[in-house]
């Protein structure tokens, strides 16, 4: 757990001082990530450096699991905080496992200990092993960021700080080092403080959103009620006029599907599945094989006219073009409902068996959903 | 040929002044590592210090080698030193100062301040932060501090051979005296072959303790 009370800093240069950081206050509790976000300048950086002890704060306290860190020697602390500086930093002079090993070193692990760890870090970071003994000069810029992670990793450190650390890397190799990141956070359930400039960076990997302007934090809450609830008109205009669009970034196809729509077999009466169709006010409904994969939807206009025995569903349905995987995130499914003018897709699990239906009205509901509650306005600290 | 001869008759004294030579380089070089790399290491620390010692470095390395050696033979006649080794020792040694500290203070304050800062970050003390980052990626640097400072003091060695320091400008100073072309001529060619091979030589140093992330 990281706690900030009343964090200030102020930056004397001259006769001219500048406020970094005003009074700042939050708390990340354990194994979160806490995007601290902002325009360039707004003290980001500043407010992470200063858990650190890069920084000397000008007054305030702060308290790195519980431990007050004025209290802490500053080498002991750093030993303990994965930094994952802005400029990723690594040593020209050492080799990947040189770099990596720096902590380790330090802390005297033996050297199995150490070499079963440089190992262990590569496959966190899905880079070969082959790589331990190349130097950074020879990796390219994902790569180097990769390795910038393991080292701040590298000693365990409950707690890490990482200053834009996907910022030097093309768009497409930081989605995928993102994801990355996300699925080993998910394993190793670190408490990290990470500085991002972006709202889209911010919106994916954070539990929780600090956002600044000058100094100040604006607002402190998760990146959904960031987006459905900014607190002030900055944190509107920060998080842009899309922002409901942005929300839908947030959730997948699993948390907003309706799990019990109404199916029927392909060799059902189609009578009986206009029946429940006229009684609950379908348009439609999904019709799947006996292995509960969806085969066809049966649109209610298309078979109103027919009469007793006239059929089975299979004869009647129009054939699914499109199934979508539960784990897809409601954008790429929005996406998606427009290019095929579509308002519903059946939702298929891994084996492609049926779990449920998501329609734009479905969607609408759980986005407005948080509007109809009270708004919970920020909590600052 | 008559050169080629005189080496041939004389390898034995050539041997020895070339060892007397290199014995006075290889001293006071080493000593100027010493104390010029922790002198330009300090400074990096001292701005306002590092500015008088570069100053003064670089007025000492102006000074013309035999005024400097005009100037010292009063003082260490004191202790019965104003000539043989010991004043072509210091001579050199002060001349080695200017490149060495400059080249230190030089690498030093070039190392990017995002290195310094990820160490600072990782909890490195100063002198871990030093002898694993700072030092190694600056020996480039400081080495060819220390080849401009060895090549220049062999020839201020050759120089001293006229205060009774010995070395190769022992055979030059003869040969002039003596108008004795060849000595001369060998005492010339000994010291600049001397010279290369030196700078040769530390280039291999410098290549085997610069790290291979470095070239
Ligand atoms: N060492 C410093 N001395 C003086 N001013 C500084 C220093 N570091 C940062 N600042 C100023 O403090 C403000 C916040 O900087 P910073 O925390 O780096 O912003 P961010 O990381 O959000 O871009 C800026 O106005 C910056 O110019
Ligand atoms: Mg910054």
């Amino acid at each position: 757990m990281i706690e900030l009370k009343n964090l200030c800093k102020i930056f004397k240069t001259g006769n001219k001082s500048i406020v970094a950081a005003e009074n700042i206050s939050m708390r990340v509790k354990e194994g979160e990530i806490c995007v601290l976000l902002g325009p360039s300048g707004c003290g980001k950086t500043t407010t992470l450096k200063m858990i650190n002890k890069i920084i000397e704060p000008t007054s305030g306290e702060i308290f790195v699991n519980g431990k007050n860190v004025t209290n802490v020697d500053n080498i002991v602390l750093r030993r303990k905080i994965g930094y994952v500086i802005q400029q990723i930093g690594l040593f020209p002079n050492l080799t990947v496992k040189g770099n990596i090993s720096i902590v380790p070193k330090m802390l005297h692990w033996d050297k199995e200990r150490i070499d079963r760890r440089a190992e262990e870090l590569m496959e966190m970071i899905s880079l070969d092993k082959s790589y331990l003994s190349m130097y950074p000069k020879e990796l390219s810029g994902g790569q180097q960021q990769r390795i910038g992670v393991a080292r701040a990793l590298a000693a365990n450190p409950p707690v890490m700080l990482m200053d834009e650390p996907f910022g030097a890397i093309d768009p497409i190799n930081r989605e995928i080092i993102q994801d990355e990141f996300l699925r080993l956070q998910k394993k190793i359930k670190k408490t990290i403080i990470m500085v991002s400039h972006d709202i889209t960076e911010a919106i994916k990997m954070a539990d929780k959103i600090a956002i600044f302007k000058e100094g100040v934090l604006q607002q402190f809450d998760t990146p959904d009620n960031i987006l459905a609830h900014p607190g002030n008109s900055f944190v509107e205009n920060f998080v842009g006029k899309d922002r409901t669009l942005k929300r839908l970034n947030l959730y997948s196809v699993v948390d907003v599907m309706n799990k019990t729509p109404f199916i029927f077999n392909d060799n059902d009466n189609v009578c009986d599945a206009i029946k429940i169709m006229h009684e609950n006010s379908l348009a439609s409904v999904f019709i799947v094989d006996k292995d509960k994969k969806p085969v066809g939807r049966l649109v209610l206009k298309d078979v109103k006219n027919l009469k007793k025995n006239d059929g089975k569903c299979i004869n009647y349905m129009i054939e699914l073009k499109s199934m979508i995987k539960i784990e897809e995130n409601l954008r790429n499914i929005s996406s998606q409902m427009y290019l095929h003018s579509k308002s519903s897709f059946v939702c298929v699990d891994n084996d492609d068996k049926i779990v449920g239906e998501i329609s734009q009205d479905g969607i609408s509901n759980f986005l407005n959903a948080t509007y109809k509650k009270e708004p919970k306005g920020y909590e600052n600290v | 040929m008559d050169i080629l001869n005189f080496f041939i008759a004389n390898y034995k004294e050539i041997a020895y002044r070339t060892e007397e030579h290199i014995f006075i380089v290889f001293l006071a070089v080493s000593f100027a590592i010493l104390f010029g790399v922790t002198v330009g290491i300090y400074i990096t620390q001292h701005k306002k210090t590092a500015d008088v010692v570069l100053y003064i470095a670089s007025i000492i390395i102006t000074i013309p080698s035999i005024a400097l050696f005009g100037l010292m033979i009063p003082v260490l006649s004191l202790i019965n030193e104003g000539i043989g080794y010991l004043p072509a020792i210091i001579a050199v040694f002060l001349y080695s100062l200017l490149p060495i500290i400059r080249n230190t203070y030089t690498a030093i304050m070039n190392i990017d301040p995002a290195l310094r800062e990820a160490a600072k970050g990782m909890g490195m003390t100063n002198s871990q932060r030093l002898l694993k980052v700072e030092i190694p990626l600056s020996i480039p640097i400081i080495m060819a501090g220390v080849r401009y400072a060895t090549v220049l003091n062999i020839g201020v060695t050759a120089i001293a051979a006229y205060i009774g320091a010995g070395g190769l400008g022992t055979f030059i100073s003869q040969g002039i005296s003596q108008s004795n072309s060849t000595k001369l001529m060998v005492g010339a060619i000994s010291v600049s072959i001397l010279a290369v091979m030196a700078d040769y030589f530390l280039l291999f140093i410098q290549n085997k303790v610069t790290s291979k992330g470095l070239k």
